[in-house]
């Protein structure tokens, strides 16, 4: 029996008066990687950020290491240690160097010592192919080699968990391989990932579950193989019909 | 052939009554006196006016909603009425409350500079009071303008609030606003001169109570001179800290080396600046 480490319960997410996610159950095993694949405002970021609060569920439950972080006595802050984020727009911090951004959270959570933080730091770094460019500032970086830094950053606070936001949209395509690859030995390496993305080559290859999502609903989940060859759905098949046309 | 220029300068009227080389060799050391206080209530003033100013750019931006009344009110206030009037009631008034006189008496003989201590203290409440409400707005402005991402990115690493705006958003702020600010400073420092109305002692007041003697401009020309020496660097670095912030933004645009969102320029408050400067004051 696998054990699930995120798990989400009948999850609400209201905007005003617009409900833009409707009951979202997911469950999402140790060492799985979950591709959410679905047109734009299917609502797939905003779930992803139900799962460290950055947005706030209005109701159900979000479950990360039996924790329920929308709990009211949770200490949000402990909870997301645990759960490491990757940007769209890499949100690298620009007044700090490459090795700067990895080590203020290990310097300013952790209360890790100098010393200590930058060997981990130096480590992540190798661990992107960035050892390199430790010095160099974020305006200094292309936007792949950023958004290395940027999961380099995530991976220093060791999280069971790593979240990625459509991490290759804002970059040109020929920068899009060298990100998919860390994410490609991060998943080897056995990390959980839950990772929402156009990259269906991506979601493909690595991913041991795909979940289609439309309209702020889950509309199929299943194997790689039963989504994109065998899809049940009809605007699942709509969808990657689009996809294989263009 | 010095004394014959001078002859040959003041036989002129104008040039007599706006810059006489006499006069202002006799009033220069007079009007001198006044450039230590000058330079003090400027730089002082301001000083104590940052900490005022970033608590109520805080205030203003809470989710507690009555901590933004009280801020937008005074901001409203302090920044709707002139620093002449804020300047004559605080100052003339506060001595006149007992419970201020039983506060000050203890410092009765402290005097630095030859101004008494009741007077420094006064001075720097109202100057501090008066330049944290323009400050609040840079700040706040400046806070507001560094990308909702940056505080995402820092609160998903487990930072709290505090540490997030103390080690994240901050720096960034500050190199965004620090032309602004510096604006700022300049604004306060001419602004000193107003004490004079009050008798501070300052370049301003000992130029006037010189003009009036000798019968000339020339105290107040040199007054002028003084102000100059301080706000022209300061305005030259304003500008030379404008244009290498705008160089730093311009040369992170190159397509694919930045994000879009990271690249707001610092444009965005330096126009705030122009409200801040023109409107009021």
């Amino acid at each position: 029996m696998s054990e699930a480490i995120v798990k989400i319960r009948n999850l609400k997410k209201t905007f005003g008066s617009e409900e833009v996610l409707h009951n979202i159950n997911l469950e999402v095993d140790k060492g799985e990687v979950v591709c959410v694949l679905g047109p734009s405002g299917s609502g797939k970021s905003t779930m992803l950020r139900c799962i460290n609060l950055l947005e706030v569920p209005t109701s159900g439950e979000v479950w990360v290491n039996d924790t329920q972080v929308n709990a009211k006595g949770t200490d949000i802050n402990k909870a997301r240690e645990h759960l490491g984020m990757v940007f769209q727009q890499f949100n690298l911090f620009p007044h700090k160097t490459a090795q700067g951004n990895v080590e203020l959270a290990l310097r300013k959570v952790r209360k890790m010592s100098k010393e200590e933080a930058s060997s981990i730091a130096k480590e992540q770094l190798e661990r992107v192919g960035l050892a390199e460019r430790a010095d160099f500032y974020p305006s200094q970086l292309s936007g792949g080699q950023q958004q290395r830094v940027a999961i380099a950053r995530a991976l220093a606070m060791e999280p069971t968990v790593m979240l990625f936001d459509e991490v290759t949209s804002a970059l040109d395509p020929e920068l899009v391989r060298d990100v998919l690859n860390v994410m490609r030995d991060l998943a080897q390496a056995g990390m959980t990932m839950i990772v929402v993305t156009h990259e269906m080559g991506f979601a493909r290859d690595v991913a041991d579950r795909v979940v289609f999502m439309d309209g702020g609903s889950v509309i199929e989940e299943g194997s790689p193989e039963d989504i994109f060859e065998n899809p049940k759905n009809e605007r699942t098949k709509d969808f990657l019909g689009h996809l294989s046309e263009s | 052939m010095w004394t014959n220029f001078v002859e040959w300068w003041e036989s002129f009227s104008i040039l007599r009554v706006f810059f006489s080389p006499t006069v202002a060799i006799e009033t220069f050391p007079i009007v001198l006196q006044g450039f230590p206080i000058t330079l003090v209530l400027g730089f002082v003033g301001f000083a104590l006016a940052i900490p005022v100013g970033l608590a109520l750019a805080f205030m203003k931006m809470s989710k507690v909603a009555p901590l933004r009344w009280v801020a937008t009110v005074y901001v409203d206030i302090i920044r709707g009425t002139p620093l002449l009037l804020q300047i004559l009631i605080i100052y003339m008034g506060l001595p006149l409350i007992p419970a201020f006189q039983a506060a000050m008496e203890p410092f009765a003989d402290v005097s630095v500079l030859g101004v008494p201590f009741s007077a420094w203290f006064r001075a720097f409440l109202i100057l501090s009071a008066n330049s944290a409400a323009y400050l609040a707005e840079i700040f706040r402005a400046g806070i507001q303008s560094i990308p909702k991402g940056q505080m995402e990115a820092a609160r998903s690493l487990g930072m709290r609030i505090p540490a997030a705006m103390a080690f994240v958003i901050l720096p960034q702020t500050i190199r965004r606003i620090l032309p602004t600010c510096m604006s700022e400073f300049i604004l306060l420092l001419k602004d000193t001169a107003l004490f004079a109305m009050v008798a501070m002692g300052e370049v301003m007041l000992q130029a006037r109570v010189e003009s009036a003697r000798v019968f000339n401009m020339t105290p107040l020309t040199v007054a002028a001179i003084f102000y100059l020496i301080v706000t022209i660097p300061a305005g030259r670095m304003v500008a030379r800290l404008e244009n290498k912030l705008a160089e730093q933004d311009s040369g992170a645009a190159q397509p694919g080396k930045r994000s879009p969102r990271l690249n707001v320029p610092s444009t965005h408050v330096v126009s705030h600046r122009e409200n801040t400067m023109q409107d009021v004051r």
